[in-house]
C-alpha cells in the first residue's frame, strides 16, 4: 500500500501540479481515493458526466474514442499519467472511454477538493493557470500544423 | 347501545351494585359501634359511672333479647356477660375500641376496592364495546373520522367514569336514607321546623337545576373542544411534512392556541358557574340554621316554645346538611358523567354497524368459491351523491382473469372496492356464489378473496407478522358484545386483577410477533412461492443476510455458514474478486482496520472494549506495556497529531477542505495542535497518564489504509499481533466474554450471516466489488442449500411505523403478497404496484397469472384493475369502463382494437 509521500511523489511528476508547494501537494493527495480496477473494467464511459480527475499509480489505461461508432483505442496511459482533468476544471461530458488494462490502481482527485484548495491557497490557482496555458499553446500549434498540413 | 348512563351502568353491574348495598348495610353497626365506644370508655371506666367502690364490678358483652321490652312487656336478658372491675373494663372497652377501628377500616377498604374493581371492570366493557363497533364500523365511515379523536374518546373520555361506576347507585341510596331519617327526626321534634326545612330543601332542588342548565352545556363543549383539540394534535402530527415545507408551524401555533384559549374560557367559567353553585347550596343549608336560632330564639323568649324542644331540634337539624350536600354532590358527578357518556358513544351509538353474525367465528372453515360474482345494476355514488358508476350488470366466474380496464373516473377503482366489500352499493345487488355479499360473513369473504390496492401503510412489527396476520386467526376469540352477551360470556377471559409488584406493565407482553415456528412446514413453501411471485424473495434474502442469527437457529445452520465461508475463500474460479477481499486472518495484520481493531480483532460484547474505551482498558493498558509497547504506540499517537497539524494545520477552521477530507473535526485538531506543541521530545516516562490515554486513542484510531501516513512498518505489525493474541489468551484464560473474536474456524453471532460468510473487508478501492460479492455470496447460499434459512431470518426485519423501513415498491409488493399467501380464490387487484416501473409491474402481474393456471384452467381467479393498458393479452377477458358505464366486453383481441381507438 502506497503511502502519502508516495502519493506526494508522484503528483509532484504530473506537470499540472510540478510547481505546487509539497505541503499542499499531501493535501491533494489525502483528499483523493485510491480506486483499483480489474482488467477491462471502465473508468468512465465517453459522453458521461464526471468531475474527477484521476493519476495513475500504478497500471495501465486505454483511452478509447466511440465518436467514429467504432470504439478505437487511441492512446494507453502508463503511471503517473493524469487524465480526466478537463471534465474535472469545467463541465463537459467525458472525451473517450478509460479502461483498465490489466489490473489498474489509480488516484481519484475530486473537482470540489480542487476548487477548494484552489480557493483556500490561491498560489495553487497559478502554477494550474501556468500548465493549462502551456498546454493551450501547444494544442493552437497542433491546430495550425493541422491546418497547414489540409492547406497545402 | 344504551343512552342513558345509569340505565348502562345498572344493567351491566347490577349484582354488584347489590352486593355494594349488602356489604355498607353490614358496615352500619360496626360504624356505629366504633362511635359508640369512646363515649362509653370515658363515662364507664374513665369518669367511673357504675364503679362506685374499687371492688364494683359491671358486666360486659350482656345481651338482651331485640325488642323484648315491646314484645313481652319486661326485658329479658340472653346473656349475663362477664362482670369485670373498673381497670379490666377500661382495657375491655378500649381493646373492642380497637377491633372496631381495624373492621370498620376494612370494611372500607373493602368497600372501596370493590367499587374500584366494579368501576374498572365496567369502563373496560365499555371501552372494549366502543372498539368492537368500531371494527363493525362501514368502511366508508372509517374513513371519514379522525384516528386520534376515536382514539381519544375510547382512551381519555370515558376514563373519568370509571370513578363514577361504583357510587352509581351506593351513594344516593345510602345519604337519601340519612337525610330522610334526618328529616323524619326533625319533623318528629318539630314540626315548623320540618315544614321549614323542607320548604328550604325543595327550593335547593329546583333551582339548582336550573342554575346547571348552562353547567351542562358547558361541560358538552369542553367534551367535543376536546376532542376537536385532540384530532387536530393527531392531524398536525401526521402532517408534519406539510408544516415544514409549507413553513406552517406558526399557523398550527396560533390554531392550537386558540383551540387552547377556547378550552380556557370552557372551563374557567364551568369552575365559576360550579363554585357558584356550590356557594348558593351552602348559603342555603346555613340559612336553615339562621332561621333556627331566630325564629326558635323569638319562639323561646316569647315563651311559645320551650328551650328543650329548641335545642333537640337544632340537634336534629345538625345531620341534616352532610348528607343532602352529599346527595347534591353526586347529582352533579351524575350528570356530568351523563353527558360525557352521552357525548362519548353518541357517534358510535348512532353509526349503524355489521351485524354480529358478520364477523361471527365459524366453527367450519370457510368453503371455496364455486360460482363467482354476479353483479345486478349495481350503483356506487361518492360523498356528493353524484354517480360514480350505474347500473352495472356483469359476472364474473370464479376461474377467470378478467381486467376491468379504464381511467380514472372510469369508475373500476370503485367496482374493485365493491367486490372486496371496502364499498357498499347503493342500488343493485353483488351475489358471490347465488348469495348477497353483504350478509356473508367476512370469514368467507376474507379469507377466500385476496385484496390488494397501492396503498404502502403498514402498522408495524415485521415481514413474518404482517404476513401472518393475514391467515386465520387460531387464538379463542373473545365474543362480540350484542345485546345478548352477558358476562358469563367474558368469564374465561378473566384472569385475577392483579400485578405482581416491580412486574412489567402487564399490556407490554401483548406479543403481536407470530409464533417463533411460523412459518411452519404447512406454509412454508407457498410462503416462499408468493414473496418470490411478489418479487420480494430477494429483497427479504438480503434483509436477511444484513442480519444477526438468533440464538433460536440451530447448530447445523451455523454450520452451512461456515461452510459457505470455507467455500468464499476457497473460490479461486472467481477471478473478479481477487484482492477485492481481505479476509480476517488472526495471523495477519490488516490496514484497512484501526489499530484497536487489529489488536482486540473482534465485536466488542462489553463496553470497555468499545473503542472509544479501548484507550484507558486497563488490560489492554497492561499488556501493552508489558509487549513494551505503551511507549512507542505514544510516540505514535504523536506523530499521528504532527501529521494532521502539518497536512490541516493551515486550513481555516471552517474549511470545507478540512470537513470533506474525512481527517479530523476541528476540535480534535486544535487539541492535536496543543498537545503537540506540548509533548514534542516527551517520552511515555514523563507523560501523563491523562496525555498517554489521549495520544493512545490517536494512534488506536489510526488505519493505514484511510490516512496513509506510514506509521506501520512489518515489525510493529508483528509486535501488536503478539498483542492480539495475548489479548485474547488473557480474555479465554479468564472466560470473559467482552469480545467476540474473529476465528476463521468459528461461527461468530454478533456478525450479520454476511459477515459471517464473508468474514473480510470489501476493499473500498474497488468500486462494483460488493455488487459481485453480493452476487457469489448469494449463489453460495443456493448451493448451500441455506438460502431458505436466510430468507427466514429476513423475515423478521422490521418493518418500521406505518411501514417506513419499505419502500413504497416494496410495501406495494408485501401488500400483493399477503393478498395472495391465504390462497384466495379469487385474487383482486386494485391498481396495484403503482411505484415500480412498468415493466417490473408487468413482470410481476404475468407471474400471478400463471400461479396455479396449468395452461387450460385456473384455480385461482384474478379480477385486475391494470395501471398498464398494454399486455391485456394475458386475461381471457377485459372489460372497459368509461365514466362509469361499461363499454365493451370481450376477450383481450376484440377488446384492443376499440381501446387503441379509445386511446387514439
Amino acid at each position: 500500500m502506497s503511502t502519502l509521500n508516495d502519493d506526494v511523489a508522484m503528483l509532484r511528476k504530473v506537470p499540472l501540479f510540478e510547481s505546487v508547494d509539497p505541503s499542499k501537494l499531501k493535501l491533494i493527495a489525502y483528499t483523493s481515493t485510491q480506486l483499483v480496477f480489474d482488467d477491462g473494467e471502465e473508468v468512465f464511459s465517453q459522453g458521461s458526466n464526471g468531475t474527477s480527475a484521476y493519476l495513475i499509480v500504478r497500471g495501465e489505461t486505454e483511452i478509447i474514442s466511440e465518436s467514429s461508432g467504432k470504439p478505437v483505442v487511441v492512446a494507453v496511459h502508463g503511471t503517473n499519467a493524469l487524465f480526466g482533468e478537463i471534465s474535472a476544471f469545467c463541465d463537459v461530458p467525458r472525451t473517450a472511454t478509460v479502461r483498465a488494462r490489466g489490473q489498474l490502481t489509480v488516484l481519484e482527485l475530486k473537482r470540489e477538493n480542487l476548487m477548494e484548495l484552489i480557493r483556500e491557497f490561491p498560489e495553487v490557482s497559478v502554477e494550474v493557470i501556468r500548465e493549462l496555458a502551456k498546454r493551450l499553446a501547444l494544442t493552437t500549434t497542433d491546430l495550425a500544423s493541422v491546418l497547414d498540413a489540409k492547406a497545402s | 347501545m344504551e343512552r342513558k348512563l345509569l340505565k348502562y351502568i345498572w344493567r351491566h353491574s347490577k349484582s354488584q351494585q347489590l352486593w355494594i348495598f349488602v356489604i355498607v348495610l353490614a358496615a352500619m353497626p360496626v360504624y356505629f359501634l366504633m362511635l359508640q365506644l369512646p363515649k362509653l370508655i370515658v363515662n364507664g371506666p374513665i369518669q367511673g359511672a357504675g364503679f362506685d367502690t374499687p371492688e364494683a364490678t359491671q358486666p360486659f358483652l350482656a345481651l338482651d333479647l331485640p325488642f323484648g321490652e315491646l314484645l313481652t312487656g319486661q326485658s329479658i336478658t340472653l346473656f349475663n356477660g362477664f362482670e369485670l372491675d373498673r381497670l379490666m373494663m377500661l382495657i375491655m372497652l378500649a381493646v373492642c375500641f380497637l377491633v372496631a377501628v381495624f373492621a370498620n377500616g376494612y370494611f372500607k377498604l373493602y368497600i372501596n376496592t370493590f367499587k374500584g374493581q366494579l368501576g374498572e371492570k365496567l369502563l373496560r366493557r365499555l371501552r372494549y364495546e366502543l372498539f368492537d363497533r368500531v371494527l363493525r364500523y362501514p368502511v366508508a365511515k372509517v374513513r371519514r373520522v379522525k384516528p386520534s379523536e376515536i382514539s381519544s374518546v375510547i382512551k381519555d373520555e370515558v376514563e373519568p367514569l370509571g370513578l363514577f361506576f361504583g357510587d352509581a347507585f351506593s351513594i344516593p341510596v345510602f345519604l337519601g336514607a340519612q337525610a330522610i331519617t334526618g328529616m323524619t327526626f326533625l319533623f318528629l321534634q318539630n314540626t315548623l321546623f320540618g315544614v321549614i326545612t323542607l320548604g328550604i330543601v325543595l327550593f335547593q332542588a329546583w333551582l339548582i337545576p336550573l342554575l346547571r342548565r348552562r353547567l351542562l352545556e358547558l361541560g358538552r363543549q369542553r367534551q367535543a373542544a376536546a376532542r376537536r383539540l385532540s384530532g387536530r394534535i393527531g392531524e398536525y402530527v401526521q402532517g408534519m411534512d406539510d408544516v415544514h415545507l409549507h413553513d406552517a408551524s406558526n399557523r398550527a401555533r396560533s390554531q392550537i392556541w386558540e383551540m387552547l384559549r377556547g378550552i380556557l374560557a370552557i372551563r374557567f367559567e364551568l369552575y365559576q358557574r360550579k363554585f357558584f353553585v356550590k356557594f348558593i347550596n351552602n348559603f342555603l343549608i346555613q340559612f336553615l340554621a339562621f332561621l333556627f336560632y331566630l325564629l326558635g330564639g323569638y319562639l323561646v323568649i316569647t315563651g311559645r316554645m320551650d328551650l328543650g324542644a329548641l335545642v333537640a331540634s337544632i340537634a336534629a337539624y345538625k345531620d341534616l346538611p352532610a348528607p343532602i350536600k352529599g346527595i347534591i354532590d353526586w347529582d352533579q358527578q351524575r350528570l356530568m358523567n351523563q353527558i360525557r357518556y352521552e357525548q362519548a358513544v353518541d357517534d358510535f351509538a348512532s353509526t349503524k354497524v355489521f351485524p354480529n353474525s358478520r364477523q361471527h367465528v365459524e366453527d367450519q372453515p370457510p368453503g371455496k368459491i364455486t360460482k363467482g360474482f354476479d353483479l345486478h345494476g349495481i350503483s356506487v355514488l361518492d360523498s356528493s351523491d353524484q354517480p360514480v358508476f350505474e347500473s352495472i350488470t356483469n359476472s364474473i366466474a370464479h376461474n377467470e382473469a378478467v381486467a376491468i380496464v379504464g381511467g380514472t373516473d372510469s369508475g373500476a377503482e370503485q367496482v374493485a372496492e365493491v367486490l372486496a366489500r371496502l364499498l357498499d352499493v347503493q342500488a343493485g345487488k353483488v351475489l358471490l356464489d347465488d348469495n348477497e355479499l353483504e350478509h356473508l360473513p367476512e370469514s368467507q369473504t376474507g379469507r377466500r378473496i385476496g385484496y390488494a390496492d397501492s396503498s404502502t401503510y403498514f402498522a408495524g412489527g415485521t415481514f413474518k407478522s404482517v404476513l401472518a396476520e393475514t391467515l386465520p386467526f387460531e387464538g379463542d376469540p373473545v365474543p362480540i358484545i350484542s345485546d345478548l352477551s352477558s358476562s358469563a360470556d367474558f368469564r374465561k377471559f378473566e384472569t385475577r386483577i392483579t400485578v405482581k409488584r416491580n412486574a412489567k406493565d402487564p399490556t407490554l407482553n401483548i406479543d403481536t410477533e407470530p409464533a417463533a415456528s411460523w412459518p411452519d412446514a404447512e406454509i412454508w413453501p407457498r410462503l416462499q412461492l408468493v414473496m418470490k411471485s411478489a418479487g420480494l424473495y430477494n429483497d427479504v434474502l438480503e434483509y436477511g443476510m444484513l442480519r444477526r442469527l438468533g440464538t433460536m437457529e440451530e447448530e447445523s445452520i451455523r454450520e452451512s455458514l461456515l461452510d459457505a465461508r470455507r467455500d468464499f475463500a476457497n473460490d479461486t474460479s472467481n477471478v473478479q474478486l481477487n484482492g477485492a477481499v481481505e479476509f480476517f486472518d488472526p495471523d495477519k495484520y490488516s490496514l484497512q482496520l484501526t489499530v484497536g481493531e487489529n489488536l482486540i480483532f473482534g465485536t466488542p460484547m462489553n463496553e470497555t472494549f468499545e473503542p472509544e474505551n479501548l484507550p484507558a482498558n486497563p488490560l489492554m493498558r497492561t499488556i501493552l506495556d508489558e509487549a513494551g509497547l505503551l511507549a512507542e504506540l505514544f510516540n505514535m499517537g504523536l506523530e499521528i497529531a504532527t501529521n494532521n497539524v502539518e497536512l490541516f494545520g493551515d486550513l481555516t477552521e471552517d474549511s470545507l477542505l478540512l470537513q470533506r477530507s474525512g481527517g479530523p473535526s476541528a476540535e480534535k485538531l486544535s487539541a492535536m495542535k496543543l498537545a503537540v506543541d506540548r509533548l514534542s521530545g516527551t517520552s511515555a516516562a514523563d507523560a501523563s497518564d491523562e496525555d498517554i490515554t489521549a495520544m493512545l486513542a490517536l494512534t488506536l484510531d489510526y488505519s493505514e489504509a484511510q490516512a496513509r501516513f506510514g506509521l506501520l512498518d512489518e515489525a510493529l505489525q508483528e509486535r501488536l499481533l503478539k498483542v492480539r493474541e495475548k489479548i485474547r489468551e488473557t480474555l479465554e484464560a479468564q472466560g470473559n466474554n467482552a469480545v467476540a473474536f474473529l476465528d476463521p474456524e468459528h461461527f461468530n453471532s454478533s456478525l450479520t450471516v454476511l459477515d459471517n460468510i464473508l468474514f473480510g473487508r470489501i476493499d473500498p478501492r474497488r468500486i462494483g466489488a460488493r455488487d459481485r460479492v453480493m452476487r457469489a455470496i448469494k449463489a453460495l447460499l443456493d448451493a448451500r442449500g441455506i438460502s431458505e434459512t436466510v430468507f427466514r431470518v429476513g423475515l423478521s426485519f422490521e418493518l418500521g411505523i406505518g411501514g417506513s423501513n419499505l419502500s413504497n415498491g416494496q410495501a406495494q409488493k408485501l401488500k400483493v403478497a399477503r393478498a395472495l399467501l391465504k390462497g384466495p380464490d379469487i385474487l383482486v387487484l386494485n391498481r396495484v404496484l403503482s411505484a415500480l416501473d412498468s415493466e417490473e409491474r408487468l413482470g410481476i402481474i404475468r407471474d400471478i397469472l400463471a400461479m396455479g393456471y396449468d395452461g387450460t384452467a385456473r384455480d385461482m381467479g384474478v379480477i385486475c384493475v391494470p395501471l398498464d393498458s398494454d399486455q391485456l393479452d394475458q386475461f381471457d377477458r377485459v372489460v372497459l369502463m368509461d365514466n362509469g358505464h361499461i363499454t365493451a366486453d370481450d376477450t383481450p383481441d376484440k377488446v384492443a382494437g376499440r381501446l387503441e381507438a379509445a386511446d387514439g
